[in-house]
């Protein structure tokens, strides 16, 4: 059932995208800075703002398992030349993309998606991991660190398929930092 | 090479372009003058169309605006010179009319002109529509040059420069059933885009022959396959997506018949398996004829490809296992049509054996690092199973097919009787190595009626097919297949008299019984067989009369000595020994009356018998001799008595046998047929 509020929400997101629509005809709406203008944004956001962030993280860790699974299997059959391909994509996809997505504190203590966002960041340090970006993987894990301080008991997703307490899973990254 | 899913698209494009024209161009439709601008714009709706289609379209949309498209290029150009430059727009639909060009006629210097033309927007801050164009074009060209590294290079540029930026835009406009609305620009053309990648990657990178390098996009293909080609049939209708195709091809990538994850080896062994579909059908419609040669030919160097480009056994086991399959075609084909044309397959079937020596010695640890890590254990298992069904049956019909050419053939009969021989050979010591109590797991079923078929087709290949002077140790070697033939399938009434004609060939018929008694109390004494029979289990009342007539020795022998047309002999001999039984007693009892009339008569030395002239004395010679007559013809009714008993159970067991229904022609048919779950049981209970 559509409430009032949820009309009242969809008004006022259909109102912030009027001026990109009206600007079609002639070009493409400014959707960069339309989504850097939301990650920057601290404070936590709800109704139809957070669904729609909720969508992209979850998005973003789907693809970042594809990503994944593509880079291992290139790993395993020590294909340096496809993984070079894939590593300068990678390299670009998480330092604009996913750098622009993680880099709002909110969400990583949202309980709506404070676990979507911890996913993804373990996930994204594996990815580190098998590109051998070590300074990358300490780098992720000493923000993990920061961003979940005493919620170690949280439940995260990692390795793929596996869940366990987000402190066991960050020492087991700890060790995945070398061993990769 | 037209795929369906594109001619599918081309159809639904009509309709797509139609509501999509009518909702962008209001203005257009006001003036009543559809333009060049107009379609070029939602080109990436068509683009996809194979080249007639485009061709047939693009011819469509000349006459409907009365500007051929290459003049409307030209015009744009003498109106660049004319005006000392133009808006993007016409630029970036410029490239893209000469993009449809070369699409439409496949002639490359069209495509240069569009790379020429785009190269205005390889700046990465360019809109995301020229943007896209810019990449799409480029992908072509590095197709048409062959060059992979470019081509990966250009569609993931496209990923990052234009579906990235888009995709959280084009969702807030679906939630607001405004992502197909007439302003909101080339977010709209997501799902196409999507499309379009996904047609690229797959179907035009192999129509364009790249068979190297293209596994980077696997993530591609993965990300298109989760929730963006076929998720939006509002706009793109299901059936007219390439999903379902892109499904099949993740299904191969992430399954048993990857090559470790790999897109290049999926989509090459894909094209061949494609080929060896419409070799399949060739053979059925055509038999061996000039055309279907050439496209099994076509099939195997596809095949062979494929085996090139794997780097696991995992991949090495995809190919052989579908190669196999088309080699044991080929063998049934020859022997069917009794045709023996020149048809090379580069394969052999010690290379799959290799193969699978390879996947087994990997089974206690180390499977995943063979190419299975993604696809799992139950891919590997599978991936084993597969590959031993093929070594089978591409086996017994290549072994068949030399039988066969060996009757047809006197004068070189020896010869291809043993190349069966060897054929057949090789799979009994692969299945002796492999096929272990332990195996379930990596070895099929049905490997063991196959064994059976093989051990049988040795023997009859030296004993049955009568190979000119088959040597002594050619004989025992018979003579041991048919006794694994017997372990294997027992329940093949002919099988046990081809074991006694082996033994007589050696002159040991005597030791029939030694050897297949041990057999023969494994099938009478099985708790298998016996639960199989109590659950009614499939061939139950078959199973069941072998079980009960190889638990009598008699019938053990008639198996092995009389043959079916020798029943009603047994049966007549049956009435015989009934008829020496009664003269018998007659005889005995009057030769008892007359002892008994002279001792009643006359209990003196010499008695007459009851009628008085023939009563015998008793302690004559008469007597003494009836004395004997009797004692011996106790012997011999007691002898005949146990006779009759035994043929009068044994006969009528014997009977059931040979009248039982035989299992073999079913399971040769059906390989998953539940009774091969049997026999594996069986074997290994003796």
């Amino acid at each position: 059932m559509t409430t009032n509020r949820t009309l009242a929400l969809r008004a006022l997101a259909f109102a912030a995208i009027v001026p990109f629509l009206a600007c079609a005809g002639s070009g493409n709406p400014d959707f960069e800075s339309m989504e850097s203008a939301n990650t920057v944004e601290e404070a936590p956001l709800g109704g139809e703002a957070l669904a729609q962030r909720r969508m992209d993280l979850d998005r973003a860790w789907r693809d970042l398992m594809h990503f994944e699974a593509t880079m291992e299997s290139m790993v395993d059959r020590r294909d340096g030349r496809s993984v070079a391909l894939l590593d300068g994509f990678l390299d670009e996809y998480m330092g604009t993309h996913l750098a622009a997505l993680l880099r709002p504190q909110w969400q990583s203590s949202h309980p709506e998606v404070m676990a979507l966002d911890a996913n993804l960041r373990f996930l994204q340090a594996e990815l580190f991991a098998q590109m051998r970006y070590t300074r990358r993987v300490q780098e992720s894990i000493d923000d993990i660190e920061n961003r979940f301080l005493g919620r170690e008991n949280m439940l995260v997703e990692y390795p793929r398929g596996e869940q366990r307490p987000l402190g066991e899973a960050l020492q087991m990254l700890r060790d995945r930092k070398w061993s990769s | 090479m037209t795929s369906d899913p594109i001619r599918i698209l081309g159809l639904a494009a009509a309709s797509v372009m139609a509501v999509l024209l009518f909702a962008a161009g209001s203005a257009q439709a006001n003036a009543g003058q559809a333009t060049w601008d107009d379609y070029l714009d939602f080109a990436y709706v068509f683009s996809s169309a194979d080249s007639e289609q485009l061709m047939d379209r693009l011819d469509g949309y000349a006459a409907e605006i009365g500007l051929p498209l290459d003049a409307y290029v030209k015009r744009t150009i003498e109106d660049r010179e004319a005006k000392g430059g133009e808006e993007s727009s016409v630029t970036r639909r410029r490239a893209i009319a000469q993009l449809l060009q070369y699409l439409s006629t496949r002639e490359p210097g069209y495509l240069d002109k569009s790379v020429d033309t785009i190269e205005v927007f390889a700046d990465e801050n360019s809109r995301h529509e020229d943007r896209y164009w810019y990449h799409y074009i480029h992908a072509h060209r590095a197709l048409e040059r062959g060059s992979d590294t470019d081509f990966v290079q250009h569609v993931l540029g496209l990923w990052m420069d234009v579906v990235v930026p888009l995709e959280s835009p084009f969702e807030t406009l679906q939630a607001l059933s405004l992502s197909q609305s007439a302003n909101s620009g080339f977010v709209s053309a997501l799902p196409y885009v999507f499309e379009n990648v996904a047609r690229l990657s797959l179907l035009r990178s192999q129509e364009m022959g790249m068979s190297v390098g293209l596994d980077p996009l696997a993530a591609v293909v993965r990300l298109l396959a989760d929730q963006r080609v076929g998720a939006h049939p509002d706009v793109i209708p299901v059936e007219a997506s390439v999903r379902d195709y892109l499904e099949r091809i993740i299904a191969r990538l992430e399954g048993p018949e990857s090559d470790g994850g790999s897109l290049t080896f999926t989509l090459v062994l894909f094209e061949a398996t494609k080929l060896h579909d419409e070799s399949r059908g060739l053979l059925a419609s055509e038999g061996l004829s000039d055309k279907t040669i050439a496209s099994i030919r076509a099939a195997s160097s596809a095949y062979g490809r494929a085996i090139d480009l794997a780097e696991t056994p995992s991949g090495q086991a995809a190919v052989y296992t579908r190669v196999l399959r088309q080699m044991g075609e080929v063998f049934a084909a020859k022997q069917r049509l009794g045709v023996d044309p020149d048809v090379e397959v580069p394969f052999t079937i010690e290379g799959a054996l290799q193969v699978y020596g390879m996947l087994h010695d990997a089974r206690d640890g180390g499977w995943a690092k063979l190419g299975f890590r993604t696809s799992g254990y139950e891919s590997y298992l599978e991936s084993m199973r597969g590959l031993w069904e093929e070594i089978q049956e591409a086996t017994l019909n290549s072994a068949d097919y030399y039988l066969s050419r060996a009757l047809e053939d006197p004068a070189r009969s020896s010869e291809l009787t043993r190349n069966a021989a060897r054929l057949y050979a090789r799979y009994l010591s692969h299945f002796e190595r492999y096929a272990t109590a332990d195996a379930t797991d990596y070895v099929p079923d049905s490997a063991y009626f196959a064994a059976y078929e093989a051990a049988r087709g040795y023997g009859d290949a030296f004993v049955a097919y009568g190979v000119a002077n088959p040597g002594p140790a050619e004989i025992q070697l018979a003579v041991e297949r048919y006794q694994l033939a017997l372990r294997a399938f027992p329940f093949d009434r002919t099988l046990w008299p081809a074991l006694t004609t082996a033994l007589e060939r050696r002159g040991r018929a005597n030791d029939f019984l030694a050897l297949a008694r041990p057999i023969a109390e494994t099938v009478s004494g099985s708790r298998h067989a016996a639960s199989w029979i109590a659950q009614n289990g499939p061939g139950s009342r078959t199973i069941a009369t072998f079980r009960k007539g190889l638990g009598d020795e008699l019938v053990l022998m008639y198996m092995g000595f009389a043959d079916a047309s020798g029943l009603a002999e047994l049966e007549k001999s049956l009435d015989d020994l009934k008829q020496r039984r009664g003269q018998l007693r007659t005889k005995l009892d009057q030769l008892a009356s007359r002892r008994d009339a002279n001792k009643r008569s006359n209990p003196g030395p010499a008695a007459m018998g009851p009628g008085g002239d023939d009563a015998v004395r008793f302690g004559t010679a008469e007597s003494r001799r009836i004395a004997r007559e009797l004692e011996d013809g106790g012997r011999q009714l007691s002898k005949l008595e146990k006779q009759i008993a035994a043929r009068a159970r044994a006969l009528p067991l014997f009977r059931a046998v040979v009248e039982s229904e035989e299992l073999a022609p079913e399971l040769r048919s059906q390989r998953q047929h539940p009774i091969h779950t049997l026999l594996r049981r069986l074997y290994h209970e003796g």
